[in-house]
């Protein structure tokens, strides 16, 4: 029950990164990995980092297409169809989004395009996300140890 | 713009989704009201005090605690939203909130656009009226001809003109109105 809570926190999280009204991931950084799921929540943490260091509606823009694809395995064609209705009209912005409203609903990156305004490449994206999480929490190598010769 | 799902995406974030993975639906002890849910739906609960302010889940360990044991005391958007991720109960009563209100709002928007018709109907009529009103007005100030010779008398006019303040404007509706003094 509570490792599924923390799921769901660490989710509760990610969405509020949708609408920035995210913590720092540093406060938060021992709460959501109680469930000593640490690696999780430090992939989340990246997306947050993400948005403060490259253009965070980008980020928003990926969260946005990543909640609609994979937070459901049902599709949901009326749910779909009233969201697309009203991006299509400009009725809702990405402040208004949770992944619940997008879960199932399956956006295509036209749609993104239109919630962010800009139209940008995806998987260009998704690589300098991954970097940054390599980056941030990428082991540190350990030092090569230095021979020492006790030789004369 | 296309409401139709292809599955032909040119990129598609799979490396992510299990992120998003294992969340079974489940049983609640207790559920937000239905205030809270037509809230909700039309997007006016907020994630804490005020818009764009972070909510309280993971302000301290306390109100954390509370989020895990389900039992929030005041229900922010991302509560809900959560709640009704694993809630096949609230899942069923947003769709049809969700359903009503998005009727509700399209019937709204057509009638209002009848509404705006008769208003423009009538604004152009009256504006049609007041346009040929100030053209049958032009047409019978304009002098059609010379105008006539003076009714009154010259030396009269003279003296009204002489004495009064705003002679110059009595002389022009003198001159633009003959034959009406």
């Amino acid at each position: 029950m509570s490792e599924v809570r923390i799921e769901l926190a660490r989710l509760a999280y990610a969405e509020n990164i949708l609408r920035c009204t995210n913590e720092p991931p540093e406060m938060v950084e021992d709460l959501l990995s109680l469930d000593g799921e640490l690696e999780k929540a430090r992939r989340w943490f990246t997306f947050a980092e993400a948005k403060r260091r490259f253009d965070p509606n980008i980020v928003r823009g990926l969260l946005v297409y990543l909640f609609s694809h994979y937070t459901s395995a049902e599709f949901d064609p009326r749910k779909r169809e009233i969201l697309v209705r009203e991006i299509t009209q400009g009725r809702v912005r990405m402040r208004d989004l949770t992944i619940e409203r997008l879960a199932g609903t399956r956006l295509s990156w036209e749609h993104i395009f239109r919630l962010v305004g800009r139209q940008f490449n995806p998987t260009r994206e998704k690589e300098k996300i991954k970097e940054l999480y390599t980056q941030l929490y990428a082991p540190v190598p350990a030092p090569t140890p230095v021979e020492v010769s006790y030789e004369h | 713009m296309n409401t139709e799902y292809s599955e032909n995406e040119f990129e598609n974030l799979a490396e992510f989704s299990d992120l998003l993975r294992g969340f079974e639906p489940r049983e609640y002890e207790g559920h937000p009201s239905e205030e809270v849910l037509r809230a909700y739906v039309a997007n006016r609960l907020l994630d804490g005090p005020g818009a764009g302010r972070v909510g309280p889940t993971f302000r301290d360990a306390q109100a954390f605690e509370k989020f895990l044991r389900g039992r929030v005391s005041r229900w922010t958007r991302s509560d809900v939203s959560m709640h009704i991720l694993t809630c096949v109960l609230c899942q069923q009563s947003v769709a049809r909130l969700r359903a009503s209100r998005w009727s509700l709002l399209a019937s709204a928007r057509q009638h209002p656009q009848e509404d705006q018709r008769w208003y423009r109907r009538l604004a152009l009529g009256a504006l049609a009226s007041a346009a040929v009103a100030a053209i049958v007005a032009a047409l019978w100030l304009w002098p059609s001809s010379t105008p006539p010779s003076c009714s009154i008398e010259q030396e009269c006019w003279k003296e009204v003109v002489h004495n009064s303040p705003t002679k110059g404007s009595v002389l022009m509706i003198y001159q633009a109105t003959p034959g009406r003094f």
